[in-house]
């Protein structure tokens, strides 16, 4: 048992070792791999098209606007809320949910991501397509 | 640029509470790393608290308004003790060739989770989700409203999200790469004083040893500075290793300012997430059966300042969030095969060697092999240890949406270090071999 526990010692202070080196060889593969992006290229890196799309959203929007958002992909409203600050984001769960919330009339925009869908009382003021893949999106705003 | 100026605001949250603690004499003088060790998260603590009576005042928070009375009670605190300033270097330990390569290990490491923190912007989901999130809410409105607790509904205390708003504020803009700085500084501050608690009791050599087995875990490193930095749940470590070592030394000397110095420490880790309210209570018990004991009963008032923030949050969160309580989205439910996976689920990330090298096998393997005379230390350790193992596990039981997959990795950093504590303990005080090796200084 004695033995068996300075041997698992043993091998946990060489796994410690082991892993300072893997870290140091790592750090500079990471160089290379982020050190020259601009921060652009980074946030793309980590969140592609949802940080693209999300730019794309200020852009087009005022600060306070409020925002209808479909899309089947949860990180899209995640990415979204956190990027377009302080503008108001609420997520349809689906598309009932989505009916629902668009006879409210509370939102001044509707935004669909990766869906296409018809609705009264709004005309699409813009269009996003993804430069690297197949996401696109399309912006409405009250009429 | 940025990361100077954050840089420099650690520096200062750091000062802050280093000055107090030195101020105030709540630890005993003569240990300068010891106190250092605690400062930022003390620091950090003063400075949350700042924001959210500001928020709550009324008083805006400019750069001015928030420094200026931290550096008047600095300045006071200087001049008070003048005659207990002494600029002296400490004394160059004599180092063996085995301690220098640790000492190298640990350098490296911490160089790494640094530049790891710097590299690249936030991205792990809970923090820009949550954590970092609430930061730049609270920093684009300029205070705390009620529509950010509707925005951000996970409901959960605010002091890492004041201290990212903290950082915000001081650099004038939102830059969450500069802020995960502030996860390298708990890494550092937490390494620091795992090293002087084992240090005050064993050799140096020993400390350095445990010191680098913790700070060469994977999972540890992640949250420093890598892809999961910017979370709360190595804070949550820090305070949770901070005040089991504060208690000891409460138990140990009986003295008040260690006391109250814990329940500081108990009251901010009871405000970094849900989870540091059972770790909290578990330490106080320990802390309340030694007054009773004792008959220290005057010692119960520093109780108060453990239970008031609580208290207050809690009435808070009543108040303007009233929506959301933890059990209305993760209601009860009873499931065999919830039991079986949280059981194995867990197993799994016990022997998960890449995240925690030997870590949870060799603790559970000395706990069960190896015998020791009873040590009170480990006696409290391992109850703590185990008591909120058993709050996870029973979460995972009996809660809709509560899973080891998503989330054990992360919680068992809540108490890896006190676990990497009690194994250096335990094995101090076991025959083995290659304690007489390790161990010059023994207790």
């Amino acid at each position: 048992m004695k033995l068996l526990l300075f041997f698992l010692f043993a091998l946990w202070i060489i796994i410690g070792f082991f892993n300072v080196a893997y870290n140091s060889k790592k750090a500079i593969s990471e160089v290379k791999e982020w050190f020259f992006l601009s921060d652009y290229e980074k946030r793309h890196k980590i969140f592609g098209d949802l940080y693209d799309f999300s730019l794309f959203l200020n852009q087009h929007t005022e600060r306070d606007a409020k925002i209808l958002l479909f899309s089947k992909d949860g990180m899209m409203y995640g990415v979204g809320r956190y990027y377009t600050y302080p503008r108001d984001i609420t997520p349809a769960k689906d598309k009932n949910d989505f009916i629902r919330l668009i006879k409210s009339k509370q939102f001044k925009y509707v935004l669909f991501y990766d869906e296409k869908m018809t609705i009264d009382g709004y005309e699409q003021i813009a269009f996003f397509k993804s430069k690297t893949a197949v996401n696109f999106g399309s912006l409405y705003k009250q009429k | 640029m940025n990361a100077l100026i954050t840089s420099l605001t650690i520096l200062f949250i750091s000062s802050l509470g280093f000055i107090i603690i030195w101020g105030f004499r709540l630890l005993p003088p003569k240990n300068n790393l010891l106190a250092a060790a605690y400062s930022y998260g003390l620091g950090v603590g003063l400075i949350s608290m700042q924001l959210f009576i500001y928020a709550r005042l009324h008083i805006p928070w400019h750069k001015e308004l928030l420094i200026f009375p931290w550096l008047v009670l600095i300045v006071v605190l200087l001049i008070k003790n003048r005659k207990a300033i002494h600029l002296r270097l400490p004394k160059k330990p004599k180092l063996g060739i085995f301690e220098y390569l640790l000492l190298v290990g640990i350098f490296l490491t911490i160089s790494y989770v640094v530049f790891e923190a710097l590299i690249r912007p936030v991205s792990v989901w809970d923090s820009w989700a949550m954590w970092l999130f609430k930061a730049k809410i609270f920093f684009m409105d300029g205070g705390v409203f009620t529509s950010a607790f509707h925005y951000e509904k996970s409901g959960y205390p605010l002091v890492i999200n004041f201290l990212g708003t903290f950082i915000y504020l001081m650099l004038g803009r939102v830059d969450d790469s500069a802020v995960l700085l502030t996860s390298s500084a708990f890494y550092l501050s937490l390494a620091l004083l795992f090293f002087c608690s084992l240090n005050k009791k064993f050799s140096l050599r020993y400390a350095l040893l445990f010191t680098f087995l913790l700070i060469t875990t994977q999972n540890f490193i992640r949250q420093g500075g890598r892809i999961e930095a910017g979370q709360a749940d190595l804070p949550l470590g820090y305070y949770a290793f901070a005040s089991l070592m504060l208690l000891f030394n409460y138990l140990k000397n009986s003295d008040k300012k260690s006391l109250l110095l814990m329940n500081i420490f108990v009251g901010i880790l009871s405000l970094i997430k849900y989870e540091g309210i059972p770790l909290g209570i578990a330490i106080q018990l320990f802390a309340l059966i030694h007054i009773y004991k004792h008959k220290l009963y005057t010692h119960l008032w520093y109780l108060l300042f453990w239970v008031t923030p609580l208290i207050d949050w809690q009435v808070y969160r009543t108040i303007y969030q009233p929506q959301n309580s933890y059990f209305e989205s993760h209601r009860l439910i009873l499931s065999f095969n919830k039991i079986v996976n949280a059981i194995f689920g867990t197993i799994k990330e016990f022997i998960n060697l890449k995240s925690w090298n030997m870590l949870w096998i060799i603790y559970f393997y000395s706990l069960f092999w190896v015998k020791v005379k009873y040590s009170k230390e480990l006696v409290i350790a391992n109850t703590i240890i185990f008591f909120q193992l058993s709050i996870y596990m029973t979460m995972y039981f009996f809660t809709v949406g509560n899973g080891p997959e998503s989330s054990i990795e992360r919680l068992l950093i809540h108490i890896a270090p006190i676990v990497l504590f009690s194994l250096a303990v335990r094995l101090s005080k076991s025959p083995l071999s290659f304690n007489n090796i390790l161990l010059k200084k023994e207790q």
